[in-house]
């Protein structure tokens, strides 16, 4: 679906480039994600890709042409969600959707029914200038799909949102993948990748670190451990090898004697993984860091 | 066409559902046709050393009228502009240059239409049918080049205010020309609206004016080049 080979792109006036010669694939039907820390060359990547930015180097297809070749009717078979909110203020939500939805020359969905299902439909009828952020954000999602395009690019989709409503969010994009779509998704927040994505990439000063699956990362670069937290006096912790644990007789003992808190395998975290493979840390990630820097003054005990 | 017809009832909800885009849209036309029609013979009556200026009087609302177009449309476009509609736009297959070209030939379509009933008015019987629509839609070519100017030029609507001011007077500055008997007045020449106030006098007096019509053609595709290339770099860069 996507095909990048070695692209680079530098901004007017800057010194070094902001994406730097990354090459990656995105197949048919695979949510990808795209994570970085802020100014790691995640959104200029996605500018490109959505023709926003023109005079890179290297070369960029979608959908088996390339980008260059693409006329206006490009916009029918992607779909975009911005990172921060675009809307008339002046019109209501539904005014802005139809709006919108008119320019595609293909049918779409019911607007009225989208809006409801990010929790919107009550607010159909209300000027966006008086939205909430997250309540923008939720109509960026809207406006990206409602037109089912073949490929979707999201920008921080659940940026701004309660928990509540970053859910609804990350279920319809689930929707949207089980229907058989492509999503490229652009994220600092790696619990959402881990959660969606089925291949994420790094990418720091505009240079992929690595690609792979959170789940095969996870394994590469997890400790096969157990992590032990109990009552004795003060909250202790012991650390226990997974292989062997049901014959384990320090582990065994501890559950037998001491006054168990919690019990957690001690898998890596894409936090983690990212501060391990490219040296440096995702803004928000400062308890992963300080539960990393933890891990390592633990003493496993491995009797 | 049902685009254009969706996106017209879409700009005018805009303009209606805020105050100052409808009063200088509708309200500023309506008083300077008012004024063009009732006040200014009877001022001419108490002063009547005005009456040789009359045209000239009469060019300068018309010029009013079409500037106020221009800023309604760069109200409009400034909001859009910090609302990131234009980049949203820029991702849908109407493209942005449709969108904004779409704006612009609204807005000064509308001001032929106001500038030809505005050099209508009494005084100006001497333009005849072909000569006043030619200069109808050189007084509106003063909105596109009102609206790029303010849009590129402007952080924001307060702003927008300010430079609007400002250009009025920029704008206003050829009518000096017709006080100044000297060859420096074509000095002001830099300024399209200059050419296109000589076109009408011109022809009101008799003169040829085939050249200030070629001149007022070519400073205002130059205008608008330069301002669309500005609006451009300030807007998506």
């Amino acid at each position: 679906m996507i095909s990048v080979s070695n692209l680079s792109y530098t901004y007017r006036g800057a010194g070094s480039p902001a994406v730097d010669g990354i090459s990656f694939e995105v197949p048919r039907g695979e949510i990808f994600g795209f994570l970085g820390p802020s100014g790691a060359g995640k959104s200029t990547t996605q500018k490109i890709l959505i023709r926003l930015l023109e005079g890179f180097r290297g070369e960029a297809r979608v959908m088996g042409k390339p980008l260059e070749q693409w006329d206006k009717s490009y916009y029918n078979h992607i779909g975009v969600g911005f990172e921060l909110p675009n809307h008339f203020g002046k019109l209501t939500a539904l005014e802005n959707l139809r709006f919108f939805g008119a320019f595609y020359t293909r049918s779409g969905h019911d607007p009225l029914e989208l809006l409801s299902r990010v929790g919107l439909e009550e607010h159909a009828g209300k000027r966006v200038s008086d939205f909430s952020k997250g309540m923008k954000m939720r109509l960026n999602f809207v406006r990206a799909i409602m037109h089912g395009p073949e490929l979707l690019f999201f920008d921080e989709p659940t940026s701004g949102l309660d928990p509540a409503n970053a859910r609804r969010i990350k279920d319809l994009i689930l929707e949207q993948h089980s229907q058989g779509r492509t999503i490229f998704l652009t994220t600092h927040l790696m619990h959402d990748a881990d959660e969606l994505c089925h291949r994420i990439a790094f990418i720091v000063d505009g240079k992929i670190a690595l690609i792979d699956s959170p789940k095969a990362l996870k394994l590469k670069y997890g400790r096969r451990l157990v992590r032990v937290e109990y009552l004795n006096g003060t909250v202790r912790e012991a650390e226990f090898p997974l292989d062997g644990i049901g014959n384990n007789a320090a582990f065994l003992r501890l559950l037998r004697e001491e006054n168990v808190q919690t019990i957690h395998t001690e898998e890596a975290t894409l936090d983690d993984i990212f501060i391990k493979v490219t040296g440096t840390s995702l803004a928000g990630t400062a308890n992963s860091e300080q539960r990393t820097a933890n891990s390592k003054q633990r003493i496993a005990n491995s009797e | 066409m049902q685009k254009l017809l969706r996106l017209a009832r879409l700009d005018l909800r805009m303009i209606l559902r805020e105050e100052m885009l409808w009063f200088m849209l509708f309200v500023v036309p309506a008083l300077q046709f008012s004024l063009a029609l009732l006040l200014l013979p009877w001022l001419e009556v108490q002063f009547p050393a005005m009456a040789g200026y009359h045209p000239l009087i009469l060019m300068l609302m018309t010029l009013q009228v079409v500037t106020s177009i221009g800023f309604v449309l760069a109200s409009m476009l400034l909001d859009e502009r910090d609302e990131q509609v234009l980049n949203a736009l820029r991702t849908m297959p109407i493209g942005v240059n449709t969108f904004l070209f779409y704006r612009l030939s609204t807005g000064t379509f509308m001001a032929v239409v106001f500038s030809y009933c505005m050099l209508s008015a009494p005084g100006m019987e001497g333009l005849g049918g072909a000569a006043r629509l030619t200069a109808a839609f050189l007084f509106a070519g003063a909105v596109p080049i009102t609206t790029l100017a303010l849009t590129a030029l402007s952080g924001n609507k307060v702003e927008g205010l300010a430079v609007y001011k400002a250009l009025s007077i920029i704008l206003i500055l050829p009518a000096g020309s017709f006080f100044i008997d000297s060859w420096a007045q074509h000095a002001l020449g830099i300024i399209p609206v200059y050419w296109t106030l000589h076109y009408v006098s011109n022809i009101l007096a008799g003169k040829p004016a085939g050249a200030a019509l070629l001149l007022a053609l070519a400073t205002h595709s130059l205008a608008l080049w330069g301002l669309f290339y500005l609006f451009k770099i300030r807007v998506f860069r």
